[in-house]
């Protein structure tokens, strides 16, 4: 009842608001009925009725004040008002269209910046799970308290757990695997792939798009081999086929049969697109085999519930199992903390993140509120008439708010658009950097993060029009109008705006540091020493063994060896390919050479360390090759032997260097026995030692590359100890063809062998890669867009300084002042100021960039003053406009303007 | 006769509650109900019941509606709402302290 009251209510409001004319009439129809029997009584009484008509007139009182006041009773009167205002408020955007561009670009930039911010950090720290009742999904961990690290769950685990949890039910097992998975006659390709219990959909409560999720019989060993495919699997592998379902691919060569679809967007428990039945019993009982094991929480049970019993479930197996379970604690995870193990200070680092967007924020729209006063300013002389016809400070506060927020809306719409643009490109490179997202990551903008740009755009209404507003307004109608009057004009840029400025400045001055140290390797063409534009490259890698072969292979150097008998039998057809001229093997390409490691050379002649090593120590890269590689590749050892297999297969400690690590760290002595060791905690030992036995040349090193990227230390390793096996092949033609007879001959070797990510070696130098490029271009597009809001900035503050002071400088002029004195004292403040940004920032990102001032290089310090200096001069092109209008002021137009 | 301003500010709302707290009734009917209950002494500036009215509709304290008359005209009928009618209990007790309050210093010297 009170409801529907309150709908009438708000109904008739938003009749009145809608169809204010009819209320209106309303209003004079039920006034004129007051009226009429008003006389009609008088009448009764013994009036005549003409004068019956004016006493009701004169109880009545003055209709038309009255009508005013019914008016202005009403919630929505204030509306008109502020329509009014918005109109106004875009007529000054059309009439300013250069200030109005920058302006809304500054605030897009803002709500871009801080909405991608937001979302990253919502969704790394308080994601939404798409499931239903998701935030009842838990995860069962069990922690090592000795070794501080986490156990994976073993079958006698799962078992134990499922038969006794009474607060968490559906309890599923789940181990996420890479598969080569292919699809008709085509070559396999690499696929996540969740083997999971069937109960893992019922805990999911998500039903198939198409035929059936997993059932407990798909786990009997008897059972035929079955899958459940993902959407994203359906569309782009099965061509969204109707009838994927009955239809067969093969799972690392076993030819397995679909089952079922999932609907779109569904990748328990990391963005997975293909579910097998988990084979428990094919499972060694204790073997730790189980990446994740979640369950639901029961109706009317808690997670602090579920931990007191996990507590006592934990206890239970410690005594059960001493030897393997004595210090391992048994924990319920929420869903997100279980499958992404974000590291404890990353809110701190997110927080910081969102506070500083939200400072930069407040920083551009300063700047917005700079150029919104310096109109404001030109403008004084309306806004006092107002205020002098009537209208209160609060009044003409509304307005230049109302412009401000029109102004900050477009803006908005432009920055939630950009912030959908980058969003889905970050987590792209998310999950080109560190692996499979988890399934709940949603590359759209969310709702959430819309009403945080809604908020965000207030934020900016707020500063751009509010605060240049307040100070437009301030110190009373009486003396603004009598300084307005007198031609000087009584505002002037204080405190706030000199912040305002100098942090602005600052931060251009700042933010391109990090790009001046991309921009080392970037654009610049590094030789690679050899002819890499002729090469492809791919890492290999080999799936478990399938079926019940699976229950025997749980040994990590039995499943290495059986990938270099797999590799070696695919060089072996490689080379008899017409295409290829010959194949080779390193656990990282000369392109991407990764790792710092900190080395100590023997007693001989040698640099005292490395750029930017810590004291004492010296940085190289080190790689370990194929004792082929660099005949393969067409770069011989130098000087010295090269390695040999025998090295490789006896893991001597011999290694080669290149050419730089000779002429850095060595300063271009012999390097030819001389020995060094790596880091290590304790005293070096006689096996720690390694023997420099040749050189080769320089493989892609950068001139501009630091002391690690660029100097190298080669050793020789079979295959099998291989970390990463990362395959070179020499092709005749264009390599990237032969991309697909690779995945072919490795299919034909082993359907288990898994070809990753082949492309040419040209293309995988990490700036190359397109999330280098996508967070390089970001970078570059976020500098000019900060330098160009700064450039605007500057130039408000100088334009400001010419009209305030063109009385002034009129004066000046006719007094005989040179045009250098004019422009000292015009524009001695806002170069103040710039002077103070520029140094700040510099300073800040020079010493940012560079830790350890003490060892900075004259070349670096160069780099750093022509940046400073390039800043100077892009400042003072945005004096340019404003110093030739005050240079051309004249005594006669300045003492005219005065009238 | 009393202008509006003779009516003790802010009153204004307690007596139109009060009126309307009998029965529904339109502008006109308020005045007259008015004059009737203060025996012709509070006389309210007929016109500035409308904009009290429409704050006290604002506040969900009156409902109106457009019937019928007897006469078979149309008018704009207004009635109190079970929150007008809490209203006015909570406005009478406040009127009545206040006045209590006044008479008790009046009578202190």
């Amino acid at each position: 009842m009170q409801l529907f009251r309150v709908l009438r209510r708000w109904q008739k409001r938003m009749r009145a608001l809608v169809h204010t004319g009819a209320v209106d009439h309303e209003l004079n129809e039920e006034m004129a009925y007051h009226l009429e029997l008003e006389m009609n009584k008088n009448i009764a009484l013994g009036m005549r009725p003409d004068e019956a008509r004016r006493q009701a007139r004169i109880a009545f009182g003055a209709g038309d004040q009255h009508r005013i006041e019914t008016r202005e009773a009403r919630w929505w009167s204030w509306f008109p008002d502020l329509s009014l205002d918005f109109k106004l408020g875009l007529r000054m955007l059309v009439k300013h269209p250069a200030l109005t561009v920058i302006a809304t670009i500054a605030v897009a930039y803002a709500i871009a910046v801080g909405t991608v911010g937001f979302e990253i950090t919502r969704q790394a720290l308080w994601p939404t799970i798409p499931l239903p009742d998701g935030h009842a999904i838990v995860a069962l961990r069990n922690w090592n308290v000795g070794d501080n690290e986490s156990v994976p769950a073993s079958r006698r685990d799962y078992e134990l757990w499922r038969d006794g949890f009474s607060t968490i039910t559906d309890l599923s097992a789940v181990d996420v695997e890479e598969r080569s998975i292919a699809v008709g006659a085509g070559a396999g390709q690499p696929e996540t792939v969740a083997n999971v219990t069937a109960s893992t959909f019922a805990l999911t409560r998500v039903p198939a798009l198409m035929g059936r999720t997993l059932q407990e019989t798909d786990e009997r060993g008897d059972a035929a081999e079955v899958v459940v495919v993902g959407y994203d699997f359906w569309k782009s592998k099965l061509d969204g086929s109707a009838d994927a379902v009955g239809s067969v691919i093969r799972v690392s060569g076993t030819p397995v049969t679909i089952v079922g679809v999932m609907p779109r967007g569904y990748g328990f428990p990391q963005r997975n697109g293909v579910w097998r039945p988990l084979h428990l019993e094919r499972m060694p009982a204790t073997s730790p085999s189980l990446r994740y094991v979640f369950g639901r929480l029961a109706r009317d049970h808690s997670r602090s519930e579920a931990t007191t019993q996990a507590t006592v479930i934990g206890a239970r197996a410690a005594t059960m199992f001493p030897d393997t379970r004595k210090n391992v604690r048994l924990q319920v995870l929420s869903l997100p903390d279980a499958v992404v193990e974000l590291p404890t200070d990353l809110v701190v680092a997110l927080a910081s993140l969102n506070t500083f967007l939200v400072l930069l924020a407040a920083l551009l729209c300063g700047n917005v509120a700079m150029l919104l006063f310096a109109r404001a300013v030109s403008r004084e002389r309306e806004l006092l008439v107002r205020a002098a016809l009537g209208a209160s400070r609060a009044r003409i506060i509304l307005q230049l708010f109302a412009e401000a927020l029109l102004l900050s809306a477009v803006g908005s719409v432009i920055g939630l658009m950009v912030a959908r643009f980058i969003l889905p490109r970050f987590w792209t490179m998310m999950e080109a950097n560190t692996g499979p997202l988890p399934f709940w990551i949603d590359t759209s903008v969310s709702p959430t993060a819309i009403l945080y740009a809604v908020l965000l755009t207030f934020f900016a209404a707020a500063i751009a029009g509010i605060v240049p507003a307040l100070k437009v307004t301030s110190g009373g109608a009486g003396a603004r109008l009598r300084a307005a009057s007198s031609g000087g004009g009584g505002l002037q840029l204080g405190g706030v705006w000199t912040v305002v400025i100098v942090v602005q400045i600052a931060f251009t001055t700042l933010l391109p540091w990090p790009l001046l140290g991309l921009a080392g390797d970037f654009g610049s063409e590094t030789p690679a020493g050899f002819p890499a534009e002729a090469f492809l490259t791919a890492v290999i890698a080999l799936d478990r063994l399938d079926g019940v072969g699976a229950i025997g292979d749980t040994v990590a150097g039995t499943r290495a060896a059986r990938l270099e008998a797999r590799y070696r039998a695919l060089a072996n057809r490689l080379r008899h390919d017409p295409s290829v001229l010959d194949v080779t093997y390193a656990d990282q390409m000369p392109q991407f050479t990764r790792g710092r490691n900190l080395i100590k050379m023997d007693a001989g002649p040698a640099a005292e360390q490395s750029q930017r090593c810590p004291e004492g120590w010296h940085c190289a890269g080190f790689v370990s090759v194929d004792p082929q590689f660099f005949d393969v590749v067409d770069a011989p050892v130098i000087r010295g032997r090269a390695l040999t297999t025998a090295d490789a297969e006896q893991q001597t400690r011999v290694v080669l260097v290149n050419q730089t690590f000779v002429n850095d760290i060595l300063r271009g002595s012999n390097p030819i026995g001389r020995r060094f060791h790596f880091w290590s905690k304790g005293e070096p030992t006689a096996e720690s030692w390694y023997e420099i036995v040749g050189i080769v040349p320089d493989l892609s090193v950068s001139e501009k590359g630091d002391a690690y990227g660029r100097t190298r230390i080669y050793q020789t390793r079979p295959p099998r100890e291989m970390g990463q096996l990362r395959i070179a092949i020499h092709t005749r033609g264009d390599p990237q063809r032969f991309a697909t007879r690779l995945r072919e001959l490795a299919q034909a070797t082993d359907p288990a062998l898994r070809v990753i990510d082949p492309k040419p070696l040209t293309s995988v130098a990490d700036h190359d890669s397109p999330a280098g490029l996508f967070g390089l271009k970001l970078l570059v597009s976020l500098t000019v867009l900060t330098l160009m809001l700064s450039l605007a900035g500057v130039y408000a503050v100088t334009a400001f300084a010419v009209a305030r002071r063109t009385r002034e400088i009129g004066v000046r002029v006719a007094l005989g002042a040179r045009p250098l004195h004019v422009l000292t004292i015009v524009f001695k403040r806002p170069l103040v100021q710039m002077a103070l940004g520029i140094g700040v920032g510099g300073i800040l990102g020079f010493g940012l960039a560079n830790d350890d001032l003490s060892k900075v290089h004259l070349n670096v310090l160069g780099n750093a003053a022509v940046f400073v200096l390039a800043t100077i001069l892009c400042c003072a092109l945005a004096c340019i406009v404003p110093t030739r209008r005050a240079l051309r002021i004249q005594p006669t137009e300045a003492l005219k303007d005065d009238t | 006769m009393s202008q509006p301003n003779d009516v003790v500010r802010g009153t204004l709302d307690l007596l139109i509650l009060k009126a309307l707290s009998l029965e529904p009734m339109h502008g006109w009917a308020i005045a007259q109900r008015l004059e009737q209950l203060s025996r012709d002494v509070l006389r309210v500036g007929q016109g500035s019941l409308y904009p009290a009215l429409q704050r006290l509709e604002e506040k969900g304290w009156v409902e109106s509606g457009w019937r019928a008359t007897a006469e078979n005209r149309r008018a704009k009928y207004y009635e109190l709402t079970t929150e007008g009618r809490s209203a006015l209990g909570d406005e009478a007790a406040s009127w009545h302290r206040y006045v209590d309050m006044v008479e008790l210093i009046l009578r202190a010297f």
